[in-house]
């Protein structure tokens, strides 16, 4: 397993995660390789937006901070849940979140 | 959050970045006049730079000052030409140079680690920018550098050669295994390259050791007026808190939460709670911290303005007020019961940089935090003989190994308390 699938495998269990710890049900995943890197959309439905939803999009959407990467990698799965969403949020390239009409959507691109 | 009005931007942090290397550069001109820096200068890129070598008492204040800004400024070049935005760990890595450019990096020691890192990249095929940290933060080991080429007794250029090569070597070999070392701490030591750099110090002593070849740790500290000093932290603190709350809005709005955040690696307070409130916390802990040395009757020698910006860098990248607090009365309190005075350098030293173990206190509460900064003041008084001060980080170094004992066994009882509570 190269570093670009740890990290994609990495990415997408701390997705899920986000997803079964608010309760979002059907749940539907795609991962999309592309020559330089994959995309990954998760979605299910939920009745209501998760209550950390505004703080989640933000960290998410912060920006890749590619100095941290190995800090990542190595402790995503051991923070609490707030301090995991920034870890996520550094690792990403590029992130869209929304929650509309009882789906949340997650599309995120990983660059290798 | 990012939402003050006013908030910086990656300019902002530059230009705060630069006014610091500046500040300290100018600073320097204060204490010396131009011939006794550059003398000064010369004494330090020449000399070996082990723990706890005070460029104030080698050369003199102006040339150690100077060389804290001329560093400051090579990091924040690094930075520049990675193309990276300015993040928490990056300003802490920028305070951590200077700091440590009072007390054993310098330019000469720290290039060949730098560039062991990039070396490291290139074998990989790996992008420079993603071992940045590893590379500002790797120059810890600069003494060894020095050590090889001014202190083994090798003729010139031989020793810069072996000294370049083992520096080379080092930065190398760091890159990989300050990865894997954060698993040993789980992130609750702050100084995560510092633990490794002692672990790769320790083998190259050993090496050495093996020989025949002797290196011990040194005590080599100034012991000047603190006024001059007191004034010119006095008014980078200042200049740090005013520029925070005008970046913030010159609103607090948002600090008590970044008090609430436990610090464990990897808490980039510039992502999380925006750059003006960062600045506000940095000033505040070098309020506390400069506050903490004179209290206890101590003196603002190199090492101690060194450990007081790595107080004050790490207030971007983890620390704060409230986790740090109990650590440095851990810190007192042992003091008052061993056999170090509290006012020494090296008890000082443990206070500022046992620091690194803030998350601890942050996560499992103050009494643990307490308790932490006691057991790092034992510990760290008995590992540096272990890299002979070739791990400039050697605060680090013990913060990791008590990371790595106490988080366990913390995990465990707070099991046992949940279990014992539901049962």
């Amino acid at each position: 397993m190269n570093g670009a699938t740890q990290k994609v495998k990495r990415i997408l269990a701390e997705l899920l995660g986000y997803f079964l710890d608010n309760e979002v049900l059907d749940i539907h995943l795609r991962v999309t390789p592309d020559g330089g890197g994959h995309y990954v959309e998760v979605s299910g439905s939920a009745q209501k937006a998760p209550s950390d939803f505004d703080t989640f999009r933000l960290a998410l959407t912060d920006g890749v901070q590619p100095e941290m990467e190995s800090y990542y990698l190595e402790l995503l799965d051991m923070g609490s849940s707030r301090d995991n969403h920034y870890l996520l949020g550094a690792m990403v390239d590029r992130a869209d979140v929304t929650f509309t009409e009882g789906v949340l959507r997650i599309s995120v691109y990983i660059k290798e | 959050m990012r939402m003050a009005a006013a908030e910086a931007t990656d300019r902002n942090r530059i230009t705060f970045l630069l006014a610091f290397a500046t500040l300290l550069t100018a600073a320097a001109f204060l204490f010396n006049p131009a011939d006794e820096i550059f003398r000064g200068s010369l004494t330090i890129l020449t000399s070996p730079a082990n723990l706890i070598t005070d460029y104030f008492a080698l050369a003199n204040p102006g040339a150690a000052l100077l060389n804290a800004g001329l560093m400051t400024y090579l990091a924040i070049l690094i930075i520049r030409l990675s193309r990276v935005r300015i993040t928490g760990p990056l300003v802490a890595a920028v305070f951590t140079m200077a700091g440590f450019s009072l007390f054993g990096k310098n330019l000469l020691n720290s290039i060949p680690i730098m560039a062991g890192v990039y070396l490291y990249s290139l074998v990989s095929r790996t992008s420079f920018d993603r071992y940045l940290l590893q590379a500002l933060f790797g120059t810890a080991l600069g003494p060894l550098f020095s050590e090889v080429a001014f202190h083994l007794g090798l003729a010139q250029p031989l020793g810069l050669i072996l000294g370049f090569a083992a520096g080379l070597f080092a930065g190398f070999v760091l890159t990989p295994l300050s990865m894997h070392m954060l698993r040993f701490h789980q992130g609750f030591n702050l100084y995560n390259i510092g633990f490794t750099a002692g672990i790769v110090g320790m083998f190259f002593i050993a090496v050495l050791r093996n020989f025949g070849i002797e290196i011990g740790l040194v005590n080599q500290v100034s012991s000047a007026d603190n006024l001059p000093y007191i004034l010119l932290l006095g008014i980078l603190f200042l200049g740090m808190l005013v520029a925070g709350l005008r970046f913030s809005g010159w609103r607090l709005a948002g600090y008590g939460s970044l008090l609430r955040q436990s610090g464990r690696l990897a808490a980039d307070f510039v992502t999380i709670s925006g750059f003006g409130l960062t600045l506000v916390n940095m000033a505040v802990l070098g309020f506390l911290s400069t506050g903490y040395v004179l209290l206890v009757g101590g003196h603002l020698s190199g090492p101690v303005i060194g450990g007081i910006f790595t107080v004050v860098g790490f207030g971007a990248f983890g620390k704060h007020p409230r986790n740090v607090l109990p650590i440095l009365l851990g810190v007192f309190l042992m003091g008052l019961v061993n056999h170090y005075e509290v006012d020494s350098t090296v008890m000082l030293l443990a206070a500022l940089f046992g620091t690194t173990l803030a998350p601890i206190s942050g996560h499992y509460g103050p009494l643990v935090g307490i308790l932490a900064g006691m057991l790092h003041t034992a510990m760290v008084m008995n590992i540096g003989d272990l890299h002979a001060g070739m791990n400039l980080y050697n605060n680090g170094f013990s913060g990791g190994f008590i990371a790595a004992a106490m988080v366990p066994i913390l995990d465990a009882l707070k099991e046992i308390i949940a279990q014992r509570k539901k049962g």
